[in-house]
């Protein structure tokens, strides 16, 4: 069984006495042990998805339908109290700039300490002690000084360590990152995703959800991939096949983009066009207006999510 | 996605925030009409004094009662908004544009002009604007001209400092550089392309400004600092009432409400004027 | 040691504004229309006395000097004679300014005690009760004059209900509970404009901290509400709050003088009054001094406090 399972998730902005859908009938499994990666341009809809799952989401937008089962709880139905129980022990996140993550007036050791006391059973010392092996984990050097330090005395690459032994101190089941390396430079990104694949992938046997705009970052790391575009998922499939075979046109001008294929890093922008705003989202497949290859049927019919290989799902008419 | 305002929630805002201004300014309207033409319609004098009726309760003669000496209060109120909106306009006015010179001058040119003007300003600005504007009528003398000066002597470094913010945030805006290389004068820069653009909101604190004068005026006149009798001054009749205020509680009452309703009325057509311009802005 | 040199640099930066402060409460005294020392005297003035007066002065000095010799004498605590009464001023001080204290202190406490829980609701659930009773206080607040109020308070709670004296007063030593009646509504008063101003601050402070990331992140980490509002969120906002505060002890100030006069209250504020209107100048400037002094203080008290609240100030840490 997996780990979390996003089922038909509809979420929507409320905005000029409208509500517009960000998010629509999006449908994944996070299994355990696994990198799941979201991929696609900034404004379509994947961040909208993690604080979706994670229930965190601002005044002006909720849920319209859909299911999170963590387990065997929906999250979508779950009660304020509940989800603050379950939020950071069975499921965290982390966000992409660390320096204003955590609050500035407190201990780094404070910050790490309230969230083992909020959830586990320990003394002041008892989660001294464990907040100290934590930083100890996440490779910080003189974690015990560090733990009366304040953030403004920690550098991003550092702060964003203090946030994932944050996020993992109560060995949740499920992390989701939410562009945690977007704002560091490359070798500290490096050291981060390492860090989050070794301590909850390989030793805990946790599920990540890794939101991210670089397929750099998603070949680095990820197990499988699913690529959206406007508030859908065009394309799902292990890495492997997605990179060396990607099926949706819209998946293929994204690695086309890319300096040189494979493992380069490279950003989504050189595509034509831009993704369209929440107000005029294009009628039948999203993605036609921009689509070298969009066929008349492609403005009126939406196509589904169809499994076409072992490995690999997609949404378009190419493949019916 | 990222959080920001949602445009409905700004178009709320901007339209709770133009409410507000619009009541804020008919307020204002009505008063100063009601109290221009108040020789027009009113049947009394401010002065005159009914020796059948004192202490009157509203009746249909009195529509807000009488005083001890039987003058007609609403009469008196809307003679004493003379007062109270001439003392505001002046000081305001003379704070404005004296404020307004030096913030612009401060702002403009910085360094060693910016801490000649400015030092003095926050030595005026250590001092509760009700004490200073005590002690320069009491040193100086008790008149209504004393009080404008005294009130605007508060008021400047106030424009001053809100004009010096606000100049700094438009003289490196781009139109200001075009203009100067296009070889403006420093007079031209700072009166065309400045002024004009770094002017609203000093014009939103005038507006709240012109309330605390009423409040000012009246406190003044309340402690016997200000307009003296028989002048009809809102604070004068409410500190006349007070020896009243058990037989005739509206003595106290009309005039009281009378301050507050001018004050509220400027209050709101500012806040709402600032929460036109900077809609996300902290409340003051 | 860093919190100490931040001390100390606002220190050095309120030495100018404090001689700036002096020169101004002293070159009042020039601004009377006419001879200062017949001024105070009145009708009184007979040429010994004015003799007197003008050598206590020194108006007979060039202007610097009378400067320096005035200056000099507040230095060493000397605030001048009351002319009158021939009392030394700063024993009339000594009596008046507990009482204002007193006066500020209380209704900052009342202020402080409303205005933040109901800025914190207000802030918590926008359109929500709170939140307009928050914007009814914030608008007339500061829209009812303070005096006025002071009357109706008087007019209620005094004369009809008779629950409080309307003046008159207990040294708090003497009498504690005559003493903390007498106050409770002068200080009602001072504190319903200052709630006024606090209330809108904090409602917006915490606004603003509750969009901040960390706050989302408190509660991706599962932290119940309750600490993340009150012990973080508030927090930060405190530091705006405070410093929103300390200005305000300026308008708490300027109520007092008011709102003595209102309930006869024997404060700095009533004694300004009462020597502006009877010209007894150097009682004025003295208590302008006191005053200004304070409001300095206060300044000061809130920097320091901004600087405790924020550890990149304070330099905590490791």
């Amino acid at each position: 069984m997996s780990l979390l399972s996003v089922r038909d998730l509809s979420t929507e902005f409320r905005s000029g006495g409208r509500w517009l859908e960000a998010v629509s009938d999006v449908a994944f499994d996070l299994q355990r042990g696994e990198i799941l990666g979201l991929v696609g341009e900034s404004g379509c809809g994947k961040s909208t998805i993690a604080y979706s799952v994670m229930r965190l989401l601002a005044r002006n937008a909720r849920i319209r339908s859909g299911e999170v089962w963590l387990d065997d709880v929906n999250l979508a139905a779950l009660d304020e109290e509940r989800l603050q129980d379950l939020r950071g022990r069975q499921i965290s996140m982390i966000f992409q700039d660390p320096t204003t993550a955590l609050d500035s007036l407190f201990t780094v050791g404070h910050q790490v300490m309230e969230t083992l006391q909020e959830h586990l059973d320990l003394d002041p010392a008892g989660a001294r002690q464990r907040a100290l092996e934590l930083l100890r984990q996440l490779g910080i050097p003189a974690a015990n000084q560090r733990l009366n330090a304040y953030p403004y005395q920690f550098s991003g690459g550092m702060s964003q360590r203090i946030a994932l032994a944050i996020a993992i101190a109560c060995h949740p089941q499920v992390l989701i990152a939410d562009e945690p390396t977007t704002a560091l430079d490359v070798t500290i990104q490096a050291q981060i995703l390492q860090l989050i694949r070794q301590l909850l992938v390989d030793e805990q046997g946790a599920g990540v959800l890794l939101i991210t705009h670089d397929l750099g970052v998603v070949a680095q790391v990820c197990d499988r991939v699913a690529v959206m575009y406007a508030g859908k998922i065009v394309e799902f499939g292990d890495v492997h096949s997605l990179f060396s075979n990607p099926l949706h046109p819209y998946t293929q001008a994204l690695l086309n983009s890319l300096p040189s294929k494979g493992i380069a890093r490279g950003r989504l922008e050189n595509i034509q066009g831009r993704v369209p705003s929440l107000a005029d989202r294009p009628s039948g497949c999203r993605f036609h207006p921009r689509c070298p290859q969009a066929k008349a049927v492609c403005r009126k019919s939406v196509p589904p999510l169809k499994q076409v290989s072992a490995s690999q799902e997609v949404a378009c008419v190419l493949y019916d | 996605m990222k959080r920001e305002l949602t445009p409905n929630a700004a178009l709320r805002k901007t339209y709770e925030a133009s409410r507000s201004a619009v009541l804020g300014g008919v307020i204002i309207c009505v008063l100063v009409l009601l109290t221009a033409t108040v020789s027009l319609y009113s049947p009394y004098t401010p002065e005159a004094m009914d020796f059948m009726a004192p202490l009157s309760p509203p009746t249909r003669a009195h529509l807000l009662g009488t005083d001890n000496f039987g003058r007609d209060i609403l009469t008196r109120v809307l003679y004493g908004y003379q007062i109270s909106l001439a003392v505001a306009l002046g000081s305001v006015g003379f704070g404005l544009v004296v404020g307004v010179s030096l913030g612009l001058l401060a702002g403009y040119f910085g360094g060693i002009l910016d801490n000649i003007i400015m030092r003095p300003m926050d030595v005026l600005m250590a001092f509760p604007a009700i004490v200073l504007v005590v002690a320069l009528t009491g040193f100086v003398g008790r008149d209504v001209s004393v009080m404008i000066m005294a009130v605007a002597v508060v008021y400047v470094p106030i424009f001053a400092r809100v004009m010096r913010g606000s100049t700094l945030e438009v003289v490196n805006e781009l139109f200001v550089e075009g203009a100067r290389a296009r070889g403006a004068s420093h007079l031209r820069l700072m009166l065309r392309h400045i002024l004009p653009n770094a002017i609203p909101p000093v014009l939103i604190q005038a507006s709240i400004l012109m309330g605390i004068a009423i409040l000012l005026e009246s406190a003044l006149s309340f402690i016997g600092l200000g307009t003296q009798p028989p002048d009809p001054s809102l604070g004068l009749m409410l500190s006349e009432g007070r020896s009243f205020m058990q037989q005739a509680p509206w003595m106290v009452m009309v005039p009281g409400l009378a301050i507050s309703l001018a004050v509220l009325g400027f209050n709101l057509l500012g806040n709402g004027l600032q929460e036109l311009l900077n809609p996300a802005g902290k409340g003051r | 040691m860093r919190l100490l040199r931040y001390i100390a640099g606002r220190l050095l930066l309120l030495l100018p504004v404090l001689f700036g402060t002096s020169v101004l409460i002293f070159l009042l005294l020039r601004l009377i229309p006419g001879d200062p020392a017949a001024v105070i005297l009145g009708l009184r003035a007979t040429p010994e006395r004015l003799a007197i007066v003008r050598e206590e002065l020194g108006l007979d000095l060039p202007i610097h000097l009378q400067y320096g010799q005035w200056l000099g004498k507040v230095l060493r605590g000397d605030l001048g004679k009351d002319f009158r009464s021939n009392e030394a001023v700063t024993d009339l001080l000594s009596v008046r300014l507990p009482v204002t204290i007193e006066l500020t202190v209380l209704a900052l406490g009342m202020a402080i005690a409303v205005a933040v829980p109901l800025g914190i609701r207000a802030a918590i659930k926008p359109g929500g009760l709170a939140d307009r009773g928050s914007m009814l206080l914030g608008l007339f607040g500061i829209s009812i004059p303070d005096f006025w109020l002071g009357i109706m308070l008087i007019l209620f709670f005094s004369l009809a209900l008779r629950m409080f004296p309307s003046s008159g007063y207990a040294r708090l030593h003497e009498d504690i509970l005559v003493n903390l009646r007498s106050f409770f509504l002068p200080a009602l008063t001072l504190a319903v404009g200052l709630s006024a101003v606090l209330v809108r601050v904090t409602r917006s402070a915490v606004l603003e901290v509750m969009e901040r990331d960390f706050v989302k992140f408190l509660r991706a980490k599962g932290l119940r509400e309750r600490l993340v509002i009150y012990q973080h969120v508030l927090r930060n906002a405190s530091i705006p709050i405070v410093t929103v505060i300390g200005l305000q002890f300026g308008y708490l100030l300027g109520g007092a003088v008011i709102v003595e006069e209102v309930f006869s209250l024997p404060g700095v504020g009533r004694l300004i009054v009462s020597a502006t209107l009877e010209r007894n100048y150097p009682v004025v400037q003295a208590g302008m001094l006191v005053v200004a002094f304070m409001f300095i203080l206060v300044n000061l008290a809130t920097d320091v406090l901004y600087g405790l609240l924020n550890p990149k100030i304070r330099g905590g840490g490791a």
